[in-house]
């Protein structure tokens, strides 16, 4: 596109007195002036800002909803949807365009207002000598609806240029007449970041991949706490998504937090001492413990309707009551965890372990170890734990006991979440060719155990449900051809296993992993 | 995408402002639309006043790369786009005969659009040809505006046994009453007792009214200037319908 689609307006200069000066200059109609109230919608981690993608929920006067969805810095709606009411989850939207675009992006997180602004849209319709319209240009004026108090009120002006297909000369002398003659500036924001600026957020701020940038030749002990310290705030962010339950991702995202936690506590418990690491192992093992239970009926949830589609369609309302029943026990366990997330032992964890972090490291390490070099130690510690998973791994023959892999399947975790705190030690394009193949394996790793798992839980359930509700016979039935379809898709992914794992013990991968792991000259020198 | 066709063998019934008309509606709704005015005359160009040309001729949409993402023209409205009419169309029926697989050369120029629109609206012309075969072959359901009079619905039977003979059972046709009199007797009587054999007409009519006529002066949908006329809130009832009926399909 060789113009830009929004400008802002001069000081001292008027939506009014633009519309007026424009239709001197070329032929327009003005349309009738429309307020509107926008909500900006985005996941809690971004999803759509990460992918350009800004979804904008109109209210007009009347009480009408739409929902409209373009490209990040572009003004052309690429999908649109009227609403009867808002809605926070892709399921509650009308079939379409929007639904199948957003569905994509968004999954099953929860649209999350990014900032509200109340705006007056002056549109001005360039026209040809037909009276076709040939560009849309729509002046705005905003003002910050819920930001922080000093904040909220804040006004700005937009001029936005929205394009007809085919006429994109049109577009482009419109411009032209904006900045040289109305002396307007391209904005250097899209009105969605500019909104959400002014109102005291940052689009993007959060996300729940580490993103950590390490010093190869700093200490281990200074690294790890770069670590720490990221995933304390991951931790940390999380908690208020999951005491309002607003969705499972929150959990999710919460305990990978921790168990990425105890994962590098583990890998560099020599470097701290034994005591620490020890206590803080053991905290963050309850961590873990008291969010599992959550966080199984939330994927049991999210799973169901898949659920339903394995078995016959005759039987698939049968399996309602296993809804509710998984439902009651996730609302049972989210208690007892926003429970635990108030008690004392959590507000004295969370404490502690900050002041750990944010400790001198000489006070808080074991020196020899901890002075080393994190290359070093990353290298060593990877080294080791890939050559743990290629052992174990090719132990695994078709008759193997399914706790092999599951020990497998550990391995690769702690491999993966160490490749991924340092992941910037290493030249991006081979830490990214060694992470694809670990992850197509753990991918397959991870379905076989959630079957194996689910299978089992769903007996429990059922004999639980059998013993409540005697009088649902077609529930048990239903239950029983849930769990032989998920042991025969577990089967089905058995069989994939020794094609994925072949994939990570390539020669080239292994190669990759030699390559990186192999200790540099700087890092023998004592 | 859901292609829909405003067709009749008979001319004069009602076929571009369906098509202008429910297309608008479309994209009221948000749907990405585009209207294909694939008549010669040119009337649904007309309406929203794009110049009935194709850069290059109608032969230049079959040659070589894809031109047609080109040719589309925005409308006066947001979603709603047009492919405009040319007068060469008169020639479409020999240039389709030149090709291979001349009954589904339409539908691969059309294909590239498929993650484009939601909804595209052909506005036919008049004719079983060729082009209507091609355009059978493409569409989902042919929307066929239909006066309530003898030969008309002699017309609408000709169409059913078409698509009979020509094994195109996945087309749906979606006859409508169109231009509609109440005035006249014969127009009440067919209206109350409509024929046994013709299942396919929906339960919306479009009245005959001088808002749709005026069309022609005011070059746009009719609900832009008379959304709370008879005819208008007639159009609204029919998509509703015609939405229902491809939904449960």
């Amino acid at each position: 596109m060789s113009w830009d689609c929004e400008y802002t307006i001069p000081p001292g200069t008027t939506i009014r007195g633009v519309a007026q000066r424009l239709r001197n200059l070329t032929p327009c109609k003005i349309d009738r002036p429309r307020t509107v109230e926008r909500t900006f919608l985005d996941t809690f981690d971004w999803r759509l800002y990460a992918r350009a993608h800004v979804l904008e929920q109109w209210r007009f006067n009347n009480g009408s909803i739409t929902l409209q969805i373009r490209r990040l810095n572009q003004t052309e709606t690429t999908g649109s949807a009227r609403l009867e009411s808002t809605a926070r989850f892709i399921r509650d939207l009308p079939a379409g365009t929007v639904r199948t675009r957003l569905g994509a992006l968004v999954q099953m997180r929860a649209l999350l207002p990014a900032v509200r602004i109340h705006s007056r849209i002056d549109t001005l319709r360039i026209v040809d000598k037909n009276q076709k319209t040939v560009t849309f240009l729509e002046l705005e004026n905003s003002k910050i609806l819920d930001g922080s108090r000093d904040r909220t009120g804040t006004e700005f002006q937009r001029a936005r240029i929205v394009p007809v297909r085919g006429y994109a000369k049109a577009a482009r002398n419109l411009s032209r007449l904006l900045v040289e003659v109305l002396e307007c500036a391209p904005a250097e924001n899209d009105t969605f970041v500019t909104a959400a600026n002014l109102a005291g957020r940052r689009p993007g701020d959060y996300s729940a991949k580490l993103d950590v940038r390490l010093d190869p030749s700093s200490p281990a002990d200074v690294a790890s706490k770069i670590v720490f310290r990221e995933l304390l705030e991951i931790m940390r962010c999380n908690e208020n998504g999951i005491r309002e339950r607003i969705d499972t991702e929150f959990l999710h995202d919460f305990r990978v937090a921790v168990r990425r936690t105890r994962s590098a506590l583990t890998q560099m418990k020599r470097v701290f001492p034994e005591y620490m690491v020890e206590r803080y192992l053991r905290d963050f093992r309850w961590l873990q413990q008291i969010t599992g239970v959550a966080r199984d009926m939330d994927v049991y949830l999210l799973h169901f309707d898949d659920f339903e589609d394995l078995v016959d369609p005759s039987l698939g309302h049968a399996l309602e009551p296993l809804r509710d029943f998984i439902g009651q026990k996730r609302e049972f366990a989210y208690q007892g965890l926003v429970r635990s997330l108030d008690s004392a032992r959590y507000r004295n964890l969370v404490e502690d372990w900050r002041a750990f972090i944010d400790q001198r490291s000489a006070d808080s390490s074991n020196s020899n170890v901890a002075t080393r070099k994190t290359a070093e130690i990353a290298r060593k510690r990877i080294w080791r734990l890939y050559r743990r998973a290629i052992k174990e791994g090719r132990g695994i023959k078709p008759s193997s006991p399914s706790e092999d892999l599951h020990e497998l399947r550990k391995t690769c975790k702690k491999l993966r979440y160490l490749l991924e705190f340092f992941n910037s030690l290493f030249p991006k394009r081979k830490a990214k060719k060694m992470i694809r193949p670990l992850k197509q394996l753990q991918d397959n790793l991870g379905k076989l155990n959630d079957m194996q798992v689910q299978s089992e839980v769903l007996k429990s359930f059922s004999k639980s449900i059998s013993k409540t509700k005697p009088g649902e016979p077609e529930t048990l039935m239903a239950t029983g051809i849930l769990i032989h379809a998920l042991l025969a898709k577990k089967e089905a992914e058995r069989a994939r296993f020794s094609e994925n794992f072949e994939t990570f013990a390539q020669p080239a991968v292994d190669v990759l992993f030699r390559d990186v792991c192999r200790p540099s000259s700087s890092d023998r020198a004592p | 995408m859901r292609v829909l066709a405003a067709y009749n063998i008979k001319g004069g019934v009602g076929k571009t402002s369906a098509a202008v008309n429910l297309g608008y509606l479309a994209a009221r709704e948000g749907a990405r639309t585009l209207v294909w005015d694939l008549d010669p005359q040119g009337a649904a160009s007309f309406y929203f006043r794009i110049k009935p040309k194709i850069k290059g001729g109608p032969r230049r949409l079959f040659r070589g790369k894809n031109h047609v993402p080109d040719l589309i023209k925005g409308t006066d409205y947001r979603n709603l786009d047009l492919l405009p009419a040319d007068f060469s169309y008169r020639k479409l029926e020999l240039i389709l005969n030149d090709g291979k697989k001349r009954r589904r050369r339409l539908q691969k120029i059309v294909r590239p659009l498929r993650n484009e629109y939601d909804y595209v609206f052909i506005d036919c012309a008049p004719s079983i040809s060729l082009v209507s075969e091609n355009v059978f072959a493409l569409s989902d359901a042919l929307l066929v505006p239909t006066i309530p009079t003898t030969l008309s619905l002699r017309t609408l039977v000709r169409l059913l046994d078409f698509r009979a003979k020509h094994e195109s059972k996945n087309l749906a046709i979606l006859a409508f009453f169109s231009m509609v009199d109440r005035r006249k007797a014969l127009h009440r009587l067919i209206l109350d007792r409509p024929p046994q054999n013709a299942r396919c007409i929906l339960k919306t009519s479009i009245p005959y009214a001088s808002d749709v006529e005026k069309m022609g002066i005011h070059r746009a949908p009719l609900s832009t200037y008379a959304g709370r006329g008879t005819a208008a809130v007639a159009f609204e009832d029919l998509w509703t319908e015609i939405k229902n009926i491809l939904d449960e399909r």
